[in-house]
């Protein structure tokens, strides 16, 4: 069975992808899931990864959080902190490492958010550009 | 009746200021365009974030247990208003509009005998309510030395409301911004942040679609909630930047027009008074000629 659903990325400033798409893999809080047509509705969080929307050309796009929500066949994605793959610059990691550990380093954190920024520091580490 | 040289003068005087509304009027007209597309860039994403929290309020089940953002504090004695206007002045009456709204809002709350506290967000603002409202002001904002507003603003003030909220200083949180219509038409609006409004609450419920969670509805509330409250204050902010460029832009073309019909009625003065002048000493002359 082979259908394309709709996919909208959007931020705060813009709409940053929108088109059909055959598959997105989105790195939910719980766990990356490939959301394909058909989908029973959902909504979740996202921890810090990667979107890949695979349609003819496949595209990639680093997320730090946002929402998810699929429901009636259309795929919303909401984040605030987004970037495509290919724009992510050297500038951009050490910006995003710094606020991580920045954060890391305050004393308010509880063991959730700390789990989830060592992840982001792991990937970021893990990119190179 | 003023002298031949000081109607020059006015005349070169309102001309020079004429030059400067028209040019600040251009300058509004093209940050005007940024802002209005910035504007309508932003929207889906409140509009969609709205619509995930009313999914997800129609999911929770036990109303009790919901988040204090969302139902409230269940009390409503003290009121927290964000006061948002614009850095600058000569915008016409756009500043001046959202503190007449704010005002009439603020006597309604202090007449109830309920507490008042307000943040301003803009320094325009702060300056029209420091007067009576002084006492009040809680915290004022200033966003004059940045150019172009991102979300990291509003994220910041959103922090602020947030964190006054989770020490219970206050129970109820009204934004006041100017919701741009068109270049003409701002409308002043007031828009209850905390506890969330629903207003199209019903039309939802019907469908009562069953989503998937993950994780529990009641953590993604939790934590989705804050994330609104940011938003909700980036949209105004967003919607306010269109309209100061909007009011200013008008309130510079009629400054313009006006300029224009001064100098008019200037020129006539003066060409008036000057051939009066001539036709004085053409007279002395020819009198002076006959007594010869």
């Amino acid at each position: 069975m082979e259908s394309n659903f709709k996919t909208e990325i959007i931020s705060p400033e813009e709409i940053i992808y929108s088109g059909d798409v055959e598959e997105v893999v989105v790195p939910g809080i719980e766990g990356e899931m490939t959301i394909l047509s058909g989908h029973i509705p959902l909504i979740t969080f996202l921890r810090p990864g990667f979107i890949l929307i695979n349609n003819k050309n496949e595209e990639k796009y680093f997320v730090e959080d946002g929402v998810v929500e699929f429901y009636e066949n259309k795929l919303t994605i909401l984040s605030s902190n987004i970037k495509r793959f290919k724009e992510i610059t050297k500038d951009y990691i050490s910006l995003v490492s710094e606020k991580t550990t920045n954060r890391l380093k305050e004393k308010n954190i509880d063991d959730k958010e700390k789990y989830i920024l060592d992840y982001k520091m792991d990937i970021l580490n893990n990119l190179n550009i | 009746m003023p002298s031949l040289d000081d109607l020059k003068k006015r005349i070169s005087s309102v001309k020079s200021t004429q030059k400067i509304t028209k040019a600040m009027k251009m300058v509004a007209a093209a940050k005007l365009r940024k802002a209005q597309e910035s504007a309508q860039q932003g929207r889906p994403f409140s509009e969609k974030m709205n619509n995930i929290i009313l999914n997800l309020n129609s999911s929770v089940s036990d109303k009790s247990s919901a988040p204090k953002l969302l139902v409230g504090t269940g009390k409503n004695d003290i009121h927290l208003c964000v006061v948002i206007t614009a850095d600058r002045g000569l915008c016409g009456g756009f500043n001046t509009n959202i503190c007449k709204k704010a005002k009439n809002f603020f006597e309604r709350i202090l007449k109830e005998g309920k507490q008042l506290k307000i943040i301003t967000v803009g320094s325009k603002g702060h300056d029209q309510l420091k007067r009576t409202y002084g006492q009040y002001v809680v915290e004022k904002i200033n966003l004059k030395n940045i150019k172009k507003i991102n979300f990291d603003e509003a994220e910041k003030i959103g922090q602020i409301i947030l964190k006054l909220f989770n020490e219970s200083k206050f129970d109820i949180c009204t934004i006041f911004y100017n919701k741009f219509k068109n270049v003409i038409t701002q409308i002043p609006q007031e828009q209850q942040i905390i506890p969330a409004q629903q207003e199209n609450k019903e039309k939802k419920d019907e469908k009562d679609s069953f989503f998937e969670f993950e994780p529990e509805e009641e953590e993604i509330l939790y934590n989705l909630l804050p994330k609104n409250i940011s938003t909700q204050i980036f949209k105004a902010l967003l919607e306010n930047a269109a309209s100061e460029q909007g009011s200013r832009m008008t309130a510079m073309d009629n400054a313009t027009r006006n300029a224009g019909d001064l100098v008019d009625k200037l020129t006539i003065n003066y060409n008036r008074s000057r051939q009066a002048a001539i036709t004085k000493e053409l007279i002395e002359i020819i009198s002076g000629a006959e007594s010869l």
